[in-house]
């Protein structure tokens, strides 16, 4: 699994999709492909995985969802950002920026700045 | 919380938006379609997996999801749809049999008592009133003038009935049908406390004389001979040519008090019609026993009250009225002896035997499902281990082991709703095969009428919960306990922890399926030993009828002798009747043959044993047919004044001096009777060794056997026995000479010699053939399943062989490891079956006495070979397959 370069890094997933449904409303295959979009194909997201952690979000009252009809004429379930998801989004945006600098720092570091 | 239904529609939303953008990309919609399947992979494990991260709450949540779950499990049996149909199969008839052999003893022998509150009812007893030979008590005891002094004096008992002994034949019907007519008081069915199923019963003012004659008949009766018609009320039938009007019918259990034997079609008069009874002339008389005396205790008291104040009473009675000795017997008061017991109790003796037979078969029943739940709890096994490393999966993506228990339970749940409605389904057509009147003898009728009543449910219920622990609760429970760490470092394939389960499993399922054989053997090798008739007796043209010289002080010993050479001169001179010859009864089936104290003063090793000691004339054993295989028959030589004299059985011969060489021992004899005074040893020269013959009840040799001449005994009853082409005819002709030679005096048991002696071949063939079935089905359970489980133990050990032969095992011997792999636990099984079957089949044998080998060479041999058979087949193609195993390729899978 790790030898896949576009493996998802553990605990992403849900910051990917928030991220993805703040954007705009959209239902699960749309998460998938703005993912795609977003990453620029760099990062693969495992279809089926998708919907245990929409669900998972769902239930945590970060996302709610309401049956729609989506751009090909067809019915979907379409996923939109609540106020605690939004929240939720900033505060994990602000984690993961604090420790991607950190890592990032960290991976740059040469043996003469210690 | 996510219903299912939008789960699923949201999964195929996804599906149809992926295939329109494969479709856009150039593909067939179909193969787009197909494309995005595969792409978003198992579609169940997922749903499973959004399912499993759910966390529910609520009252409600509960039930909801228990529904899923069972949805769930209903999808996926269907899925595994082999699986299912035969766990369902082996469910049901598993289930199906045992309650049937269940519901079959409690319709028989385990019937509830067709009476009121059996507890309350006491039956009073005598003690040695008789000169059968037994010593045991005995219940149509009872004098009428005796009883009515006792009624008029007892209190501890709020009613008394009496019913008179029920013995002899009247034939009722227009086409020959008879039936059993009982003289009742009356109080008789008050007191006995059932009530009619139509009409009335007797009641007091019918036992009057003068009352028009009525009748109340069985339900036997009243089917087959008043055609079930609800008209029957107020029909007439005769009785000797007198007319009785029929009042009521006896609900359909009864058919009088029953001491756990078999039935007749019975009839009641009321005592005041007693002149219709064959013993009539009996009734008034002090000393001669014929009545039944019951009755009901007043509230608070208890038998041993009752039974205190009838000795009491029959003592003062013995005072008052002493009883005469029966002549020819040894001088001596005799004493009434009465007692009471409860009804209850006295039934549950009368069963005995029958009862010890009613727990093997139940045994039996028992063992095929055993077999069957072994081999539901293999199937299981075998799927949960396939299943085992989704399970684990998904334990670790958070679904609780409660969850994952409760999801395989329910799919052994609705296995085991779906087989206890297939076995409902069986049972009603075994209930139907099995619903039948078994003719037992030529008077009495076994009714087998099976219900699914609460108790019989309530055995199925009970086995299937059974088998529901032993497939369901238990595996589930074995296969949730794996943790993630022990099973995904190694991957599926590897060696499970399944296998030595399944090993066990094996080795008990062909255990119980091989025991049950050989304990059923025995029932099938004893209803095919009865049909080929070796009983030692010739029976086919034998004609049997007894007369019993009642009332005693009428016939001296010289009279009786006299009566009998009349009646035997009678019967040699009738044409059609080649031979004719008397004794005390026969070797088995009539009971009347005394029972004597057997000893040798020539060898005193030999303890002093009971045996039957049937005296007959000379001719006897050639008109029965039994050989006299050393010395001589009996002659006219041997009388009373000769030198006492007898014949032994073979098998007395041999066990008592260890062989059949004998001729000229002496054996000694001491009468057993129930009385005070011992009666004389009389010592006996042995002249002869006849061939061995079943004694007492057929199908048993458990008893010995000494033969004395006629003249050397006195005994106030003898058996005539003709053989002759037409049986029925001599029968006739045995009724008409004793008529003749002895006015007033009626014989009793006539009939055919099959008829009279041999009357269980029919209901040991349904036993016997009913096992043979229970036998069989667990044998082919226990093949399928062993057959389906050797294949996937193999199946499952690919990888461990692959690997052998990557370090250089040869094919052949990777198939021999194979096949030694599958043979193992069956060869354990075999040796397990074998020792416990072995072992209960002696015992029985011994317990019920049958003539019976205990040990079964084709059962030994036969079986055992079959099951190997299967073994072998069932690995062989595994075998053959893993000897082919490409390592690089297992490896590299795996």
């Amino acid at each position: 699994m790790l030898d896949d370069p576009r493996a998802l890094l553990p605990g992403t997933l849900d910051l990917l999709i928030l991220k993805a449904v703040s954007v705009g409303h959209t239902h699960g295959y749309g998460v998938l492909l703005r993912i795609q979009q977003m990453t620029g194909g760099a990062l693969a997201i495992e279809q089926g995985t998708l919907y245990p952690a929409l669900h998972k979000l769902e239930r945590e009252g970060l996302l709610t969802a309401e049956w729609g009809v989506s751009e090909n004429n067809r019915r979907a379930r379409f996923y939109r950002l609540t106020t605690p998801g939004r929240s939720r989004l900033r505060e994990q945006i602000a984690d993961w920026q604090r420790v991607s600098r950190a890592i990032a720092s960290a991976l740059s570091t040469k043996a003469s700045d210690l | 919380v996510i219903h299912p239904d939008d789960l699923d529609a949201e999964v195929r939303s996804h599906l149809a938006h992926r295939a329109d953008d494969l479709e856009r990309e150039g593909l067939s919609r179909t193969a787009a379609e197909r494309q995005a399947r595969l792409e978003f992979g198992g579609l169940e494990k997922h749903k499973d997996a959004v399912r499993d991260a759910e966390v529910r709450r609520g009252p409600g949540a509960w039930f909801t999801s228990m529904g899923r779950d069972l949805a769930l499990a209903t999808r996926r049996l269907r899925r595994a749809r082999l699986f299912t149909m035969f766990s369902v199969v082996s469910l049901a008839v598993g289930v199906a049999l045992p309650t049937t052999m269940y519901a079959f003893l409690r319709a028989t022998i385990w019937a509830d008592p067709a009476v009121d509150r059996p507890a309350e009812l006491v039956v009073f007893t005598a003690r040695g009133r008789y000169v059968t030979g037994s010593a045991s008590e005995w219940r149509s005891a009872f004098s009428l003038p005796d009883v009515r002094d006792y009624v008029a004096a007892q209190n501890s008992l709020s009613a008394v009935a009496w019913q008179s002994w029920n013995n002899g034949i009247v034939a009722l019907g227009q086409d020959g049908q008879s039936a059993t007519p009982i003289g009742v008081s009356g109080r008789f069915f008050e007191v006995v406390g059932i009530s009619p199923l139509l009409g009335r019963f007797i009641h007091p003012e019918d036992d009057r004389s003068g009352a028009p004659p009525v009748m109340v008949v069985s339900y036997h009766v009243w089917r087959t001979i008043l055609g079930a018609s609800r008209d029957a009320i107020g029909s007439v039938l005769h009785v000797k040519g007198e007319p009785f009007s029929v009042i009521g019918v006896a609900p359909v259990g009864f058919s009088g008090l029953d001491f756990g034997g078999p039935t007749r079609p019975m009839v009641w008069v009321p005592m005041s019609s007693a002149h219709v009874l064959s013993n009539a002339e009996s009734l008034g008389r002090r000393d001669v026993g014929v009545l039944t005396l019951i009755g009901r205790m007043v509230p608070g008291a208890d038998v041993a009250r009752a039974s205190a104040e009838a000795a009491a009473f029959g003592t003062e009675l013995d005072r008052e009225f002493p009883l005469r000795e029966l002549s020819g017997q040894p001088q001596g008061s005799m004493a009434r002896s009465w007692a009471a017991t409860d009804y209850q109790s006295l039934r549950n003796a009368g069963i005995g035997r029958a009862a010890y037979a009613s727990y093997v078969l139940l045994a039996i029943g028992g063992l095929v499902l055993v077999v069957a739940c072994s081999n539901l709890a293999n199937l299981s096994v075998a799927r949960g281990t396939i299943r085992q490393p989704e399970l684990v999966m998904r334990r670790a993506l958070g679904a609780t082991r409660g969850r994952l228990v409760r999801e395989l339970l329910a799919e052994s749940a609705i296995i085991a709703l779906a087989g206890l409605a297939a076995s409902v389904l069986l049972l009603r057509v075994l209930f139907v095969l099995c619903t039948i009147d078994l003719p037992v003898s030529n008077q009495n009728i076994l009714s087998i009428v099976p219900v699914l009543d609460r108790h019989v449910l309530a055995y199925a219920a009970g086995a299937v919960v059974l088998a529901l622990l032993m497939f369901g609760v238990e595996p589930a429970v074995q296969l949730t306990r794996t943790s993630i760490g022990t099973i995904l470092p190694r991957g599926a394939g590897t060696l499970l922890p399944g296998t030595r389960r399944h090993r066990m499993l094996i080795r008990l399922q062909v255990a119980a399926a091989f025991a049950l054989l050989v304990i059923a053997s025995v029932t099938v090798h004893y209803s095919v030993s009865l049909s080929k008739d070796d009983s030692g007796v010739d029976l086919d043209q034998l004609a049997v009828g007894t007369v019993v010289f009642l009332p005693h002080e009428q016939f001296a010993a010289t009279d009786r002798a006299q009566a009998t050479e009349t009646v035997l001169a009678t019967l040699r001179a009738t044409l059609g009747i080649e031979r004719a010859d008397a004794a005390t009864g026969m070797p088995f089936g009539l009971t009347v043959t005394p029972l004597v104290q057997l000893s040798s003063p020539d060898r005193p090793a030999f303890r002093e044993t009971t045996a039957f000691e049937l005296s007959s004339t000379p001719g006897y054993f050639e008109t029965v047919g039994v050989a006299i295989q050393r010395g001589r028959a009996f002659t006219a030589h041997d009388t009373a004044e000769s030198a006492p004299v007898a014949i032994l059985s073979a098998a007395a011969a041999r066990a008592m001096f260890g062989s059949v060489d004998v001729i000229g021992r002496t054996i000694a004899t001491r009468p057993l009777t129930g009385r005070t005074v011992t009666p004389p040893v009389i010592t006996r020269t042995v002249v002869g060794v006849a061939g061995d013959t079943d004694v007492q009840s057929r199908g048993s040799r458990r008893s010995l056997l000494v033969h004395v001449p006629l003249t050397q005994t006195s005994a106030p009853f003898v058996t005539f026995v003709t053989r002759g082409r037409d049986p029925l005819i001599a029968a006739s002709a045995i009724r008409m000479a004793v008529a003749r030679a002895l006015p007033g005096v009626a014989p009793s048991g006539v009939g055919p010699g099959v008829a009279m002696l041999a009357p269980a071949v029919p209901v040991t063939r349904v036993v016997g053939a009913a096992t043979l079935v229970l036998g069989l089905t667990a044998l082919g359970l226990s093949m399928i399943g062993l057959h389906g489980v050797l294949a996937y133990l193999l199946s499952v050990r690919r990888r461990e062989l692959a690997l052998r032969v990557a370090l250089g095992a040869t094919s052949r011997q990777v198939w021999w490891l194979s096949i030694r792999e599958g043979l193992r636990p069956v060869i354990g099984g075999l040796t397990i079956g074998l020792l416990i079957g072995t072992f209960v089949r002696i015992t029985v044998i011994g317990r019920l006495g049958l003539a019976v080998p205990a040990l079964d060479l084709v059962m030994f041999l036969v079986v055992p070979m079959a099951f190997l058979a299967v073994a072998i087949a069932a690995s062989a193609a595994p075998a053959r397959r893993a000897s082919r195993v490409d390592p690089s390729v297992v490896l590299r899978d795996a």
